[in-house]
């Protein structure tokens, strides 16, 4: 009785190692040789007509973004500013003061960011290449800015706040927004809040969680899932984005200048890069295009891969 | 990019990484488990919303039961008598001369007996098997997905090949 015992044991275990994918090749001959084998074997090859559909995690993924957005968040990932609403986020705007009040420009280089606080303790984060003009005079009552290139922008709750780019102005009364206007394109994403945008004669509002854009004759009104640019982590983020302004962008992010070989500008880019190794930027650009690079000091240079 | 120090279920790109590593497994989990008829991509999302809504009390390392759990839960709740179909997928015709028509056939007769059988398994024999012979995993694995012991998850593939061999074989 013991020996037939220990001979089922001695079957099962062998099956299961057999299941596990844990047989050496001694232990499969004998696998081979019980009785049920044939039938396990065909089991298993007919299993694969059973597999689940086929999963695509990246589409999933936006599709959940999506989601979250109309989700309503209760709290900020921004731990700032508590109490206060508005983030504004002010694209390129000259702004040229006329009184004698005044004048204050804070500028962001390239490859840098940076930081600072309007008289009313509103925040203002300025990415690569940009800088803004305001005049602190009345400040409270008169809140005006002029803005080049990229920013985001925590609005203290007070009077009306505007931000003036050359494409156009936005102003809220608190919300959290950030406007990009870059040669001819023109973006404003709304975060929390509510923002009124002004672009060329067309006024629109735009609510918490969507993003206007505009360039040449495109204009689209998109949502956002995203809580604050992605900038602010580091990470340059496009979608559909003339290739010509990715590459501007990873000038101004890296300090360098890109010649050779661009694709045509109406080429439109949908990726990302990381703003801390220019590597691996370049790659994630070139890469998707069939380009190749070399890199010369500041200079960079693009050339088409041939086949 | 983010150290470990900030590693937290809260920031969206750390957030991101867990989509794109435990999406397809919670979805196949739900679909060997329970069937088509749930919409496992549904129940996907719905896990992660609320993993997101609770990313302050989840700490990263803990994510991943999170999500397995609530899955399973959310899927339960929307549970009601319904038959599960694991349809399985027609072979298309190869054009290999020495299939006879009457191979293809039987073929096809055995699928069908398949199928039935594996409807007949529990829902906790059948997810095991099928992660196990159809997505390759290893018993280890399945039991850190199915929160139990190896040994229950040997168990339970064990229990479920033997029958499924006596319900096709007619044994």
């Amino acid at each position: 009785m013991l020996y037939k015992q220990k001979l089922i044991m001695k079957k099962k275990n062998l099956i299961s190692k057999w299941l596990n994918f844990n047989l050496s090749d001694e232990e499969l001959e004998a696998f081979n040789e019980l009785d049920a084998s044939s039938s396990y074997h065909r089991i298993d090859r007919a299993a694969k007509h059973f597999k689940a559909p086929d999963f695509d995690s990246y589409a999933s993924y936006e599709n959940l973004k999506s989601k979250l957005g109309s989700q309503k968040k209760t709290r900020p990932l921004y731990t700032y500013i508590s109490a206060i609403a508005a983030v504004l986020v002010v694209a390129f705007g000259l702004f040229y003061i006329l009184n004698t009040a005044v004048e204050h420009q804070f500028l962001a280089e390239n490859s840098t960011t940076t930081e600072f606080k309007l008289p009313d303790n509103s925040e203002v984060i300025l990415n690569a290449g940009s800088d803004i003009t305001y005049t602190d005079k009345d400040w409270s009552r008169n809140r005006n800015l002029k803005l080049n290139g990229e920013a985001f922008f925590k609005v203290a709750k007070g009077e009306k706040f505007t931000v003036v780019t050359q494409e156009g102005s936005v102003s809220v009364l608190g919300t959290q927004f950030r406007v990009n206007d870059r040669d001819g394109y023109f973006e404003v994403t709304c975060y929390e809040g509510l923002v009124h945008v002004s672009h060329k004669g067309k006024e629109l509002d735009l609510p918490a969680g969507n993003t206007f854009r505009v360039f040449g004759n495109t204009t689209m009104n998109e949502e956002t899932a995203l809580a604050k640019p992605s900038w602010l982590e580091n990470k340059s983020m496009f979608k559909s984005m003339p290739y010509n302004l990715v590459i501007a962008e990873l000038e101004r992010q890296f300090d360098v200048k890109i010649a050779g070989d661009l694709t045509d500008s109406s080429t439109l880019f949908t990726g990302s890069f990381s703003n801390l190794n220019l590597n691996t930027a370049l790659q994630a650009i070139t890469i998707p295009l069939n380009l190749s690079y070399t890199i010369n000091g500041k200079n960079v240079v693009f050339k088409i891969n041939q086949q | 990019m983010p150290t470990p120090l900030f590693k937290n279920v809260c920031d969206e790109q750390f957030f991101s990484k867990l989509y794109e590593q435990y999406s397809k497994d919670l979805h196949d989990f739900i679909y060997y488990k329970y069937g088509e008829s749930f919409n496992p991509e549904d129940k996907v999302h719905e896990a992660f919303i609320k993993l997101w809504q609770n990313c302050k009390s989840v700490a990263p390392e803990k994510a991943k039961s999170f999500l397995f759990t609530v899955i399973n839960n959310i899927t339960l709740n929307d549970i009601k008598h319904q038959k599960v179909v694991l349809k399985h997928q027609q072979s298309k015709p190869k054009h290999y001369t020495n299939e006879s028509p009457q191979f293809l056939m039987e073929e096809s007769e055995y699928l069908e007996k398949y199928q039935a059988a594996l409807a007949k398994l529990s829902e906790g024999q059948r997810v095991a098997f099928l992660l196990n012979r159809v997505e390759g995993k290893r018993h280890k694995e399945i039991a850190e997905m199915l929160n139990i012991s190896r040994k229950a998850v040997e168990k339970r593939i064990y229990t479920a090949l033997e029958k499924l061999r006596e319900e096709i074989d007619g044994i």
